[in-house]
């Protein structure tokens, strides 16, 4: 266990120290050429903001419906309410 | 408050409190959130692929036909607009949404006869789903997208029908404008990329 270890942090070392060597991709099929590697950057970056921009989206939406919704129920809740009496009727 | 063998009764009003999103809206969002993200794969593989391929359309293959499809792109933004104007009509008088209901369906189902029409003539001209990475990816994107189109078409029929019979409420019709609108919205971006 302790050896398992000692190789995963000396691979790890050895991937920091010597980062030419690492770079490797799974899924870049070894094509070099700047096209693919932009193409590659662009379908990550719409990947992973995608979701974000739909869920902060959401969460800007709900919060906003949540105040105009608050906001009519005081509305309506003060139309309700009788006025308070003045002080020649009391 | 007291009432005879109950003790004390307390009387509560209860208020039903407007939800925040209806739960046909709600569920549909949901829907769409994933068919963004399906969509989004296809596009992001389909660069790749096109970027690693040296010559494009690959050899043998047409062009697809990217000013004939502005038009048909128009239409669909144009039913998009006309579901927008059903909206708001329904806002003021339910049943005067019947007009550009009928329009935005009319639209958006000449689109889908127009894509057909343009999928024949693609086979025509060599491009089928096995023949090239084009062909593969066109049908894929494209055929998922007419999929969407047809099933939000039904949609809007169903919505049509519970209008003309006086049912529908405001959280049926945006339960069908959410669909309709991620058809039309999504539309524009496979046309810019798949097409050019």
């Amino acid at each position: 266990m302790k050896g398992r270890a000692a190789a995963l942090a000396a691979l790890l070392l050895a991937g920091l120290l010597a980062p030419d060597a690492a770079h490797a991709c799974a899924v870049c099929t070894g094509n070099d050429s700047a096209a693919v590697s932009w193409a590659l950057l662009k379908g990550t970056a719409l990947l992973s903001l995608t979701p974000l921009a739909i869920i902060g989206g959401g969460v800007w939406y709900l919060r906003r419906r949540a105040r105009q919704i608050a906001a009519s129920e005081a509305e309506r809740a003060g139309a309700e309410r009788p006025a308070a009496p003045s002080a020649r009727t009391a | 408050m007291s009432a005879p063998g109950y003790g004390r009764i307390r009387v509560v009003a209860e208020q039903r409190r407007e939800p925040l999103v209806p739960s046909g809206v709600m569920g549909m969002l949901i829907f769409v959130f994933t068919e963004v993200m399906l969509f989004a794969g296809l596009i992001s593989a389909f660069t790749i692929i096109r970027s690693s391929a040296v010559v494009w359309p690959p050899p043998g293959q047409p062009r697809l036909p990217f000013e004939a499809t502005a038009f048909n792109t128009a239409v669909l933004l144009a039913s998009g607009a006309a579901l927008q104007w059903a909206r708001r009509r329904f806002e003021r008088r339910r049943a005067s949404a019947r007009t550009p209901l009928v329009l935005a369906i009319a639209l958006g189902a000449f689109f889908v006869v127009v894509q057909g029409a343009e999928w024949v003539a693609m086979i025509g001209q060599g491009l089928t789903l096995t023949s090239s990475a084009l062909g593969g990816f066109f049908y894929l994107i494209v055929g998922v997208h007419g999929l969407h189109a047809l099933a939000a078409l039904v949609l809007l029929g169903v919505t049509l029908a519970r209008l003309q019979r006086g049912w529908l409420a405001s959280s049926q019709l945006g339960t069908a404008e959410v669909l309709w609108y991620f058809v039309v919205a999504i539309w524009p971006v496979l046309w810019l990329v798949v097409y050019r």
